[in-house]
């Protein structure tokens, strides 16, 4: 990465890069347009850093299309399900946080975590030790912010009978 | 565990078995979560923590303080209805914050939604210097800002505050022109003071009490001399009629019973009376009020006609 | 200053509780979410049936513990426990991806060792003297320092300037959602009161460091850390050489430090960050910045324990909190009815010199504690099986962000702001300008209103802005900062140019 040579520069076009500019340059002009109700004093800065945004944005792209940089492809190495799962399972995990409190959505998401990390089988053993140790860990924490620290953690509405 | 729905459903079961003369003393049954709407260190904070000794020596719970900053208290307001409402959570308020907020846009809450049920104390407006500025009394600082007007800067916590309302009103009073510079907190208006990056500040009492060697006040918008500061004129001694600064109080969510309320109320009440919280909140400047949970309605309403006339001043409403 | 002081201090129960402290602060700092503010303010009313320089001994030792356990998360699982240990994390998880993640431990203990002295020594020493630099920045200073900040980028970004100016950008931006301090604007927000808190930045530096993390971490069954196989133990005698290779390194970063921290308003993550990027660039290896490079670890532990004792300078002397957990511990102070203020040197010496002398045990207890827990966080990373490492890391996320303002909000603005950085950072968008901007913005922007309206006020705008040395000096070294590295480019590109010349 680093020991790239300099002559090794006429490399592909960062499309990916490109692309995200594009976007850039759209939510700076977006960001722009949503100053218009705010005061004076208060626009200056935004209006200032959304310019700031469309203008690198712009000159990335430009870049590109005059003298290609050498750019890594991104590695798609790994397990593209998994990874989508995995922000699935704490998407889910964030969103009923609120509903079914802090323990039942802790546990749910944990369980789908284990399942989302695991690359070992399944023996009655390992789900044993996997259950102690979630137990152990959940518990733990629990414990540590919301009696010691005294965090008051969402008991979850459908509990409350409420 | 035991479920909050269980311990509202046995409270209710026992107030309706014995009346509410024995529900009141078993109130409350379980330590209070005590919300304050700012990150800790403040001067609610501070008032909070020295209500804390009080409250477990009245009831025997703790009142536990919970800090949930954000948007200037806007977060911690507009999301506390959803709390549970048996009386064992309540919220620090603040004027002009709960006021003002709502009037000036959107914030989630409105004014009424808050359910206040105390105001104990209030920090008032004050004007301060560096010891070492020419001004020396409030007439001095005044015929400057005459002399020159816009050219004499203050500074002050945050826009829209208390600071804000404060030198809004002032400027209209005395008939001068000043320019007002809001800084995060009051830490950094009292910074800026210091360094002498502007010529005085719109503070409270409570900032001149802790920074008395390099600080003077030239004058106190209480009722009042302040008793750690007898040598301080009041607003309306030099005649002009401002007082007020920042009031702090305390809301139950909606839907709490009223018997808890009013319970509530008349343990922060007594809290108030006590000698010895009264002299170590005298000590970092702040006043005392009582306006218990009957009164307050009218006193807010008296509050909101005041704000409301400076928020035209602000444009914030026609 | 007598001895007596140095014996109040070595009381079993003060002893205690600097132990009790340091090892309390160091597991909480750890954990990403569980800030030092946090630490500071659940334990204060723990304090308030104790002599206050006991209360300040404890409170200080759990601050200097946390700052620490930061570069625990920083190193092993790239997530800065703390804000203080961002910069951590450029070279220390490298390391630790790299097998040599024990190392980084122990080098983060030894710095933090020597940081944490150095500003309790200075603040020992020199408080009242250098509690008046506090008082020399004002708004300008702060707009033009914040402006310095930005120019890190260039040093942040690892060859791609561009895309960091506009990661820095889009952190800027983002800086600004919210209601307004200065000005009173409710922006960006959409009409959603969920957006009204802004975007906290402990949760975006959660979310934008240790959600990709999280995601490639189950794409592989690839262990999370490879373990070196040529060491084991503290690598302690590894580590002292690299150490004393490097002092000048760690004292420059100890000194930085402690003048960041006495600056209100900027903190350990400024100081961190403006250490490193010294670092690297009087380093002779700059290249290796970024690749796991041992002195980037000792500059930021080091310059960030250096503003425990650093911020303690205005907070005693001024009464002006120079960090976050300051601001509590002053709070703190008033209630108990200590004022601080000059005499808290003299009238209340024994208040003040007991506890820094406090703070200095608490500081060399952090070497024995720091080795033995580290050791142990990092023997449970490598061991723990991926199975488990990955709910406990997600966990720690959900209930950290949460924990911060008690505010399920955050911690979707966190997840999303994760998912979002994940994509980013393999566009090339690195996570660390866009967190640098979201720090610097609030300072930027504030700095720049007041200063806007303090011209107005004098009747002359442009002038305010250079209106005295420490302004000048800012903007000169903003020059400086900003023509380096073109000077640099072009000095490599002539050097390149004449060995290509040679070699026909």
């Amino acid at each position: 990465m680093s020991n790239t040579p300099v002559n090794a520069r006429a490399g592909r076009r960062d499309v990916l890069g490109m692309g995200y500019a594009a976007v850039f340059v759209v939510i700076g002009g977006l960001a722009l347009y949503f100053t218009e109700g705010m005061s004076t004093l208060g626009a200056v800065f935004p209006q200032t850093i959304a310019t700031a945004l469309v203008i690198f944005s712009l000159a990335y792209i430009v870049q590109n299309l005059i003298s290609p940089g050498s750019v890594n492809p991104p590695s798609g190495d790994g397990s593209w399900v998994r990874r989508g799962l995995l922000v699935v399972v704490m998407l889910g995990w964030v969103l009923s946080l609120t509903w079914i409190g802090f323990i039942a959505a802790g546990v749910l998401g944990f369980v789908g975590m284990i399942l989302v990390g695991n690359y070992d089988g399944w023996t009655p053993r390992r789900v044993l030790a996997y259950a102690l140790v979630s137990a152990a860990i959940i518990g733990g924490f629990y414990t540590l912010f919301a009696v010691v620290l005294n965090v008051p953690l969402p008991p979850g509405r459908w509990f409350q009978g409420m | 565990m035991k479920s909050p729905f269980m311990t509202v459903l046995a409270g209710a079961v026992t107030s309706l078995a014995m009346g509410t003369a024995v529900a009141q003393s078993d109130f409350p049954s379980k330590d209070l979560s005590y919300i304050i709407p700012f990150g800790p260190g403040g001067e609610s904070d501070i008032s909070a923590r020295l209500q804390q000794e009080y409250f477990t020596d009245i009831t025997g719970q703790e009142a536990v303080i919970e800090y949930k900053p954000g948007g200037g208290g806007a977060v911690a307001w507009s999301q506390f209805n959803d709390m549970p409402a048996d009386g064992h959570t309540i919220i620090g308020t603040n004027l002009p914050h709960i006021i003002l907020q709502p009037l000036a846009k959107d914030v989630g809450f409105e004014t009424d939604d808050l359910n206040n049920f105390y105001f104990f104390h209030y920090s008032p407006d004050a004007i301060l210097v560096p010891a070492d500025s020419p001004y020396q009394t409030l007439e001095d600082l005044v015929e400057a800002a005459e002399e020159a007007p816009g050219s004499i800067t203050f500074s002050g916590s945050g826009t829209y505050s208390a600071n804000h309302v404060a030198q809004t009103r002032f400027d209209e009073l005395a008939g001068i022109t000043t320019t007002y510079i809001p800084y995060k907190g009051t830490g950094a208006a009292v910074t800026a003071l210091k360094s002498g990056e502007v010529s005085a500040e719109w503070g409270y009492s409570t900032v001149a009490a802790n920074h008395q060697d390099d600080t003077r006040m030239l004058a106190i918008a209480s009722s009042e001399r302040h008793p750690l500061f007898p040598d301080v004129p009041t607003f309306q001694e030099l005649g002009y009629d401002l007082e007020g600064g920042a009031y702090r109080g305390m809301a139950v969510p909606e839907g709490t019973p009223e018997e808890a309320k009013q319970r509530l109320s008349e343990i922060f009440g007594e809290i108030n009376q006590d000698p010895e919280f009264v002299e170590r909140m005298q000590e970092l400047g702040f006043f005392l009020v009582d306006v218990p949970a009957d009164e307050v309605d009218d006193f807010l309403a008296e509050r909101r006609a005041e704000y409301e006339e400076v928020a035209r001043a602000f444009d914030l409403i026609d | 200053m007598s001895w007596s002081f140095l014996l109040a201090a070595f009381t079993p129960f003060n002893l205690m509780l600097a132990f009790v402290g340091v090892a309390a602060g160091i597991i909480i700092g750890g954990l990403p979410g569980l800030s030092a503010t946090m630490a500071v303010a659940v334990l204060v009313p723990v304090t308030f049936g104790m002599e206050p320089a006991s209360g300040l001994i404890m409170l200080g030792a759990i601050y200097t513990g946390a700052i620490y356990g930061g570069a625990y998360s920083a190193i092993l699982v790239n997530t800065p426990g703390t804000p203080s240990a961002i910069a951590t994390t450029f070279d220390g998880y490298p390391m630790a991806k790299r097998g040599d993640g024990d190392l980084a431990v122990t080098l983060a203990t030894l710095s933090s060792v020597v940081g944490g002295l150095t500003g309790a020594l200075a603040l020992l020493t020199l408080a009242p003297m250098l509690a008046t630099i506090a008082l020399q920045f004002g708004s300008v200073e702060y707009f033009w320092l914040a402006v310095l900040g930005l120019t890190l980028i260039s040093a942040l970004s690892e060859g791609a300037t561009i895309k960091g100016f506009i990661g820095a950008s889009l952190g800027l931006l983002l800086s600004t959602v919210g209601v307004a301090v200065v000005g009173g604007d409710v922006r960006y927000t959409f009409g959603s009161s969920l957006l009204l808190g802004g975007v906290e930045i402990i949760s975006a530096l959660i979310g934008l460091y240790c959600i990709p993390v999280l995601i490639d971490l189950v794409a592989t069954p690839d262990p999370h850390l490879r373990v070196s196989e040529k060491a084991s133990g503290f690598r302690l005698r590894e580590a002292l050489g690299y150490a004393l290779r490097s002092k000048f390194n760690m004292i420059r970063s100890a000194i930085i430090g402690t003048i960041v921290a006495i600056l209100p308003g900027a903190g350990g993550s400024i100081a961190s960050l403006v250490s490193y990027s010294e670092a690297r660039r009087s380093s002779k290896n700059r290249e290796r910045f970024g690749q796991g490079e041992p002195d980037g670890i000792l500059a930021t532990e080091s310059a960030n324990n250096a503003t425990v004792g650093g911020g303690f300078i205005p907070t005693l002397v001024l009464g002006i909190p120079g960090t976050p957990p300051d601001a509590i511990i002053l709070g703190a102070l008033l209630v108990q009815g200590v004022r601080t203020g000059p005499e808290l040197f003299t009238e209340n010496a024994d208040i003040s010199y007991t506890f820094i002398y406090g703070l200095l045990i608490a500081t060399f207890l952090l070497l024995p504690m720091g080795l033995v827990i580290g050791r142990y966080a990092f023997k449970s990373i490598i061991s723990i099986p991926k199975a488990i490492l990955a709910p406990t890391v997600a966990f720690m996320t959900v209930i950290g962000t949460y924990a911060i303002r008690n505010n399920v909000w955050d911690v979707l603005i966190m997840l999303v702001l994760g998912v979002l950085g994940w994509f980013l950072n393999r566009a090339g968008f690195k996570p660390s300008p866009i967190v640098l901007g979201l720090i610097l913005g609030p300072i930027a922007e504030q700095g720049f209103v007041q200063a806007v309206l303090m011209g107005q006020a004098q009747g002359a705008v442009l002038p305010i802005f250079f209106r005295g040395p420490i302004s000048w000096t800012i903007v000169a070294i903003i020059v400086i900062a900003t023509l380096y590295p073109l000077f640099a480019m072009v000095r490599k590109h002539r050097q390149t140019a004449a060995k290509a010349g040679s070699d026909e």
